[in-house]
């Protein structure tokens, strides 16, 4: 199997640059899903008991 | 020896390499501090709502925002001292006219300005975060409003700073981590490894800190947390701010229950302990770190609004202790199953410490809500107060209630 073409300099920034902003978006997305997350479980949850 | 080594050791240092090595270490470090701000931010946000008693679930939520604010409040420190060592050590070289970073210039004139502003903020931020985590709240809510004076001024001044420098940053990160040269070099630039292992190095050590400062998401792991509840029924740590502690006179003791109900109640401690009891097991989670899990005897509330013929429409109930402390709680969490007036833990009746004669303990809230020495219900129609000004739990810790002698011997039961 070929390993292909070593990927350029420009390429492995683009890649980096990616990474990083992924990074954040997963932040964001944590934020988000725990908001998400909390809400349906504060609604529906039993875990302290119902009502 | 490969070409490309060759030219590495034959060539001269890059013109500029060090402006352009601390340029990117301070990227690299922005960027991480980004992510994790974003959670913190969110976290702050949470525990904000939660003092104004805004209507958010609680619960579940409270038990896993609460560590996890604390966990990255302090895995956010080695990364701020890393940022705050590498833009003082451009700072000073541009002062002391150093030749490189000179030539390189300053920031742009609204980034210096807000710089002190951010610095001072994100040091007091965390330095009264630390405070109130490790003397539990104890020296006073000064340090309190110090927190969230900083954290309004640091997150006004972070959204600017995130402005002017967020996509030059991730362009500089990227860049080192990539190894890409700096332009018109050849070569990637040097101390990439440096740059990272000193990165690495502070996202490890605050993973240590913070999972020690929060013990979570194993509590064994706790190791840098100043109070450990024990075994014992009675022996978690007492928090007195809201009011003072209390010693109860019981036999002029009474419990009312006013407001929206048919029929005001005024019990005596042995009408109380004479209703119904249930028992659930859970834990309280205090707002300055510790939990302690316990099961917890008392009548339900819910009872005793319906002995009071409670209005069909209420919203909150006022809860009130002898000290003048109180929390306006919402429906919603009064009437959750194992919401109790609280007169025993693990079966041994409440001392004076822990909100004798009765407390309330509700599952899922904010420990500091749930009221000692209990003498008041006062039930109402819509939803509970907002405590959007200065909270007089908050402001006045005095006595701001009739405070009741001392109880004789012999009525503790």
């Amino acid at each position: 199997v070929s390993a292909g073409p070593a990927p350029t300099g420009e390429e492995r920034r683009r890649r980096a640059w990616r990474l990083l902003v992924g990074i954040q978006l997963l932040a964001v997305g944590l934020v988000v899903v725990a908001v998400v997350a909390v809400w349906i479980v504060g609604m529906t949850s039993d875990l302290y008991g119902s009502r | 020896m490969s070409l490309d080594e060759v030219g590495a050791v034959s060539q001269p240092p890059q013109p500029g390499a060090g402006v352009e090595g601390n340029r990117r270490l301070t990227s690299l470090t922005g960027v991480a501090l980004l992510a994790l701000l974003i959670l913190q931010i969110a976290s702050a946000l949470f525990f904000a709502l939660l003092s104004y008693n805004v209507a958010i679930p609680s619960g579940p939520t409270y038990d896993v925002v609460r560590p996890v604010h604390f966990l990255v409040g302090f895995a956010l420190m080695p990364l701020i001292a890393i940022k705050l060592a590498s833009t003082g050590w451009r700072f000073t070289r541009y002062y002391t006219r150093t030749r490189a970073y000179k030539a390189a210039g300053p920031p742009t004139l609204l980034a210096r300005l807000i710089a002190p502003l951010l610095i001072v903020s994100a040091v007091s931020l965390t330095a009264s975060g630390v405070e109130m985590w490790s003397f539990q709240n104890q020296l006073g809510w000064a340090w309190t409003a110090i927190h969230n004076t900083s954290a309004f001024t640091f997150v006004t001044v972070l959204l600017i700073h995130i402005v002017l420098h967020a996509r030059d940053a991730h362009r500089d990160a990227a860049a080192d981590l990539a190894g890409v040269p700096v332009a018109a070099a050849r070569e990637p630039l040097g101390g990439a490894v440096t740059r990272r292992a000193v990165l690495g190095a502070g996202l490890g050590l605050g993973a240590v800190l913070g999972v020690g400062a929060s013990g979570w998401p194993v509590s064994r792991l706790g190791w840098l947390l100043p109070v450990h509840p024990g075994d014992a029924p009675l022996d978690f740590p007492v928090m007195n701010y809201e009011g003072g502690s209390q010693n109860v006179d019981v036999g002029r003791w009474r419990l009312r229950v006013s407001g929206s109900v048919a029929t005001p109640l005024e019990l005596t401690e042995a009408q109380l302990l004479a209703l119904p009891s249930e028992e659930h097991r859970y834990s309280i989670n205090c707002v300055t770190g510790w939990t302690a899990t316990r099961t917890w005897r008392g009548v339900p509330i819910t009872t005793i609004l319906a002995m009071a013929g409670v209005n069909p429409d209420w919203g909150h109930a006022d809860i009130r202790s002898t000290s003048g402390y109180h929390w306006d709680h919402r429906r919603a969490d009064l009437t959750l199953k194992g919401a109790l007036l609280c007169t025993h833990i693990d079966g041994v009746r409440l001392n004076d410490d822990h909100g004798y004669p009765v407390r309330l303990i509700v599952p899922g809230i904010v420990g500091k809500s749930n009221i000692k020495w209990i003498d008041g219900l006062e039930v109402g129609i819509g939803g509970p107060q907002l405590y959007l000004g200065p909270h007089v739990d908050f402001s006045n810790p005095t006595v701001t209630g009739p405070t009741l002698p001392r109880d004789p011997a012999g009525t503790r039961r």
